[in-house]
């Protein structure tokens, strides 16, 4: 378990995390959702024991992190701009990331390179920017560790791409229980892999929750009333996050459980009731809208 | 995998990227070494010698310029390349610390900062000395193969060995420093340029403003000795220049070593604390450590404004005047300002951001113009400096004039004759001294400012030296400009203290110093003769000597030449060398009858001056080469060589304006063939003389 405690760190008169606490469970995914400028890489970097925090504690299975060599075996970072040694090749990393991961798994990394193609004896210099993502994540996936901290390492990744790395991270998961931390400015990137989302602001967490935790506590429902239906008291005995009408066809997020605001609704007699999928960019304007926090300007 | 493993092959991973480096020191290890020893081989074997002494000299000279080429601390070439070597292996080693995307990756590897630290830095020394040492035994080698190598040749191979290392560490742990506490490629760069350079170059901006504005002052070796002694340590151009002199001067080499390893442990501990304290973050920002913006800026833009200031002086080429203040204040205000503002704009990388932080700036520039200004105008009365008398415990004086023009052996290392005059005296009874010093002292600051003063024409100026051992411990020394005419009283009652006397005049204190007198050469004029004396003659001889001495007055000394010297040869007990021997030349006077009647018993007559039958021709020629005289007619030489005083002796009187007229005294052919000739002076002009040229008579 990673635990941050009320950590900040500023870079001269700017606040880039202030004051954020986060507990990262073993064996979930957990994901960093924020803009640029929010604090995620900075959070990041402070996890993986590059910046020392100016308060606050971090703790990674109950050592701290910051210059503890024994902590850090723990876990593989991969930076938003991963730094390859000069005229190095795929063959060359392996021998270095053997020297410094104990567990690190040079047969399983062979096979990889070969499954996504990526040649072994070719310098790192020449390849993508979407193959050296690849490679980062192949190299931090053979490291053996049990965290992975993947800053914004989705991005500039094919859809194809994409789904391959999160099938591994899923066996990965699987096999040994690693428990990856995802950075990334894109909700719909962290949907179907993330347990648990914190979003970050300005430094600060505005949200963090687990992502069943939030689907089951809000609900979409599209219904359409009778034209002398009593909606408006209905409506008022629920938790309405977000009302959408179009002529008789009412579309209501709502927090609560589903059975309550069923029952709820079917009080106003609708003509017919439909709980509807939400999106996790659904959730998240969701809960942030009472905050006032108008996250639609931000989130793709 | 264990942690010496993890070293060792985080070494062996490193080196890997460092390749290059390898490569390049080898290529010029390969052509400096090897193949610059058959170059110098080549030399010494293309000759057709069979003859078996002349073949081992030529051996032996192979060798001492092959030794000399690898063990001396003076080969400039080993220099730069341990210079430009030490830059080239602390930069590539730490340059990931301005990387943003390198400090990701290393510092958040399951390694120690020590860890990452250390393989980077074993790595830049195995780069230079792996090369280094495999270069130096191919040479080896080569020699060994045509028979040009010994024991010797080895010694002083390994010597050289040991003396580049230092001067690379040295380098090297310099490089890494600047690196450490900057965050840009340029601004390191400038920062190994300051720290390599700092220090001498504000030694000698200290040493021009000084000789500029302080007219007192006196550069003798232990005076301004302490304070270099502690900042060559910040520079090593100063450190190469200490080690240099330390092996030259036949210094304890090992001492040096030992110096040197203390500065490097130190040096090394630093870098590793500023690396564990310098944040990540500070990659790619000018200076890591926030703290030593200012002092840098401040510490830079000081010496510059003083600089600009100097140079400007120059320019207007008067030390003295209000206009020479002025430009000095000019200089120094608009040097500061700039190197302030220059500074500023390159911590921030922005020019419009040179006048951040104006207070300070302010405050430097006035600070700088403050000290310039203390030196012109003397501010902290250096050159009126005059202590109580109840604060002094003892004074030394001397002046140049009157001190023995030649070295003296201490320590194994010959000094001046001043120097040691000045380092050794104690006058306990200073009376005459103070009021010496108390008439420098004064005239000095009457005529400070005033650029018209000028000495009299019948004046005699020379250089007087003073030191103060004050009842606190410390010791001042002053040198002053003065008409020795005006004191001359003094001087004659100094001259017959005992401690002056001893301290003057090294041969008076050879039995304190345990010398063993070996060997006595009598001098006068041409002749020479060498005395044959048992121990305990050459004993006797000088013990009576040196009563003359300690007798002799002072008006003797200054009124008549003398009228021969000794050349004495004495074994001190310090000396490196069994058979080392020093040489003094002890002048001998007419009022040392003793002394000259033992040298006459001897075979020795002092008093034996060269005849008029001895001399062919004298030309007589006058100062400025008005007057040619020839003189032939023997009554004439001989009334010439009743004021001829011999060359050599006659500069030996102190305080004389010189001589109006001197004559080259031909000698008539010796009975070996010989015609020798000499310069003589004229201590009064004869009276036909003063005829043939139309003196009026007085």
């Amino acid at each position: 378990m990673i635990e941050a405690n009320n950590i900040s760190k500023s870079f001269q008169d700017i606040k880039a995390v202030d004051a954020v606490s986060v507990t990262i469970k073993e064996g979930s995914v957990f994901g960093m959702i924020g803009t640029n400028g929010a604090g995620k890489s900075t959070f990041l970097r402070m996890l993986a024991g590059v910046l020392k925090p100016d308060e606050g504690t971090i703790t990674l299975d109950e050592m701290p992190v910051y210059e503890n060599p024994q902590a850090k075996r723990k876990f593989f970072y991969i930076s938003d701009e991963q730094y390859f040694f000069p005229n190095t090749t795929p063959e060359e990393l392996l021998r270095y990331y053997s020297v410094v991961y104990p567990e690190f798994d040079d047969l399983r990394m062979k096979r990889l390179l070969s499954q996504f193609e990526l040649p072994e004896k070719r310098k790192v210099s020449t390849f993508s920017k979407g193959m050296k993502k690849q490679l980062s994540v192949i190299c931090g996936v053979c490291a053996g560790t049990k965290y992975l901290f993947c800053d914004e390492t989705f991005d500039g990744l094919d859809p194809v791409m994409r789904q391959a790395i999160k099938s591994i991270f899923a066996q990965e998961m699987e096999e040994r229980g690693m428990t990856p931390v995802i950075a990334s400015h894109n909700l719909r990137e962290l949907e179907d892999i993330c347990d648990h989302v914190g979003l970050l602001h300005r430094g600060g967490v505005l949200l963090s929750k687990d992502l069943e935790d939030m689907k089951l506590n809000i609900h979409k429902i599209q219904c359409a009333f009778h034209a002398d239906s009593n909606i408006e008291q209905v409506l008022q005995g629920i938790e309405v996050l977000q009302k959408d009408i179009r002529g008789s066809l009412y579309t209501i997020t709502a927090r609560g459980s589903e059975e309550d605001l069923k029952n709820q609704i079917q009080t106003a007699a609708p003509i017919f009731m439909e709980v509807l999928p939400l999106s996790l960019e659904e959730i998240f304007i969701s809960e942030t809208v009472v905050t006032g926090y108008d996250i639609k300007k931000f989130i793709l | 995998m264990t942690s010496k493993n993890l070293f060792f092959n985080l070494m062996k991973e490193d080196l890997k990227r460092r390749l290059w480096a390898i490569i390049l020191a080898s290529i010029v290890f390969f052509f400096f070494m090897p193949v610059a020893t058959i170059a110098i081989l080549q030399h010494y074997l293309n000759r057709d010698i069979t003859n078996i002494v002349l073949k081992e000299q030529l051996t032996e000279r192979a060798i001492e310029v092959i030794g000399g080429y690898f063990g001396n601390p003076v080969n400039i070439l080993f220099v730069f390349i341990a210079g430009v070597g030490a830059i080239i292996c602390g930069i590539s080693g730490y340059a990931f610390l301005h990387s943003k995307k390198q400090v990701d990756f290393y510092h958040s590897l399951p390694i120690k900062r020590e860890t990452i630290f250390f393989v980077h830095f074993i790595d830049g020394v195995l780069i230079y000395l792996m090369p280094y040492t495999a270069g130096l035994l191919l040479s080896l080698l080569l020699c060994l193969l045509f028979g040009m190598a010994s024991g010797e040749l080895l010694l002083m191979a390994l010597g050289g060995l040991l003396f580049f290392l230092m001067l690379f560490l040295s380098f090297y742990l310099f490089t890494i420093l600047a690196t450490l506490l900057t965050g840009k490629m340029i601004i390191t760069l400038f920062g190994i340029a300051v720290l390599f350079f700092y220090e001498p170059l504000l030694r000698i901006l200290i040493e021009t403003y000084q000789s500029a504005f302080l007219s007192t002052l006196y550069e003798g070796a232990a005076a301004s000795g302490n304070i270099s002694a502690l900042t060559r340590w910040f520079s090593p151009i100063s450190q190469y220049r200490w080690m240099l002199a330390e092996c030259k001067n036949g210094g304890n080499f090992w001492l040096v070593i030992l110096c040197f390893a203390i500065f490097a442990v130190i040096l090394l501990a630093a870098c590793v604390f500023l690396y564990k304290k310098r944040k990540s973050e500070k990659a790619g920002v000018a200076m890591a450590f926030a703290v030593s913006e200012p002092i840098i800026r401040v510490l830079i833009a000081i010496p510059v404004g003083l600089g600009f200031g100097m140079i400007f002086l120059m320019i207007q080429a008067t030390s003295q005047n209000t206009s020479a203040a002025l430009w000095l204040a000019f200089g120094t205000v608009v040097g500061a300002f700039l190197a302030h503002g220059i500074i500023e704009s390159l911590y921030q990388f922005d020019v419009k951001k040179c006048l951040s932080h104006k207070f300070q700036m302010i405050g430097t520039v006035a600070v700088t113009a403050a000290i310039a200004m203390s030196f012109f105008f003397d501010w902290f009365r250096f050159d009126s400096y005059l202590p109580q008398k109840e604060e002094i415990k003892t004074m030394a004086i001397n002046c140049y004039t009157l001190t023995e023009s030649q070295d003296y052996y201490e320590d194994g290392n010959y000094i001046s004759g001043m120097t040691y005059t000045i380092e050794h005296m104690a006058l306990e009874s200073f009376d005459v001294a103070y009021e010496m010093a108390k008439l420098c002292s004064t005239h000095t600051a009457e005529v400070r400012g005033d650029s018209d003063f000028s000495w009299p024409e019948d004046s005699y100026v020379t250089n007087i030296i003073v030191k103060y051992e004050l009842r606190n411990g410390k010791s001042v020394y002053r040198q002053y400009t003065y008409d020795i005419y005006e004191m001359m009283d003094l001087l004659a009652e100094l001259y017959r203290q005992e401690e002056y006397k001893k301290q003057n005049y090294q041969v008076l204190k050879f039995s304190e110093l345990g010398a063993v007198v070996t060997d006595i050469e009598c001098v006068k004029e041409m002749k020479k003769v060498h005395l044959t004396l048992s121990q305990a003659e050459r004993e006797e001889l000088i013990a009576v000597y040196q009563k003359e001495l300690m007798a002799m007055e002072f008006s003797e000394l200054v009124t008549k030449p003398p009228v021969g010297y000794m050349n004495v040869e004495a074994a001190m007990p310090d000396r490196k060398y069994s058979d080392e021997r020093c040489s003094y030349r002890v002048y001998l006077y007419p009022s040392m009858e003793k002394t000259l009647d033992f040298l006459g018993k001897h075979g020795f007559d002092v008093n034996k001056i060269a005849t008029a039958e001895e001399v062919e021709v004298i030309h007589i020629q006058s100062k400025y080469g008005e007057e040619d005289i020839e003189v032939t007619d023997p009554e004439e030489i001989a009334e010439c060589m009743k004021y001829l005083v011999y060359g050599e002796l006659a500069g030996v009187m102190p305080f004389q304006k010189g001589y109006s007229f001197s004559g080259v005294v031909v000698f008539r052919i010796d009975d070996y063939g010989n015609q020798w000739d000499g310069r003589y002076y004229f201590s009064e002009l004869p009276d036909f003389i003063k005829e043939r040229i139309g003196w009026a008579k007085e």
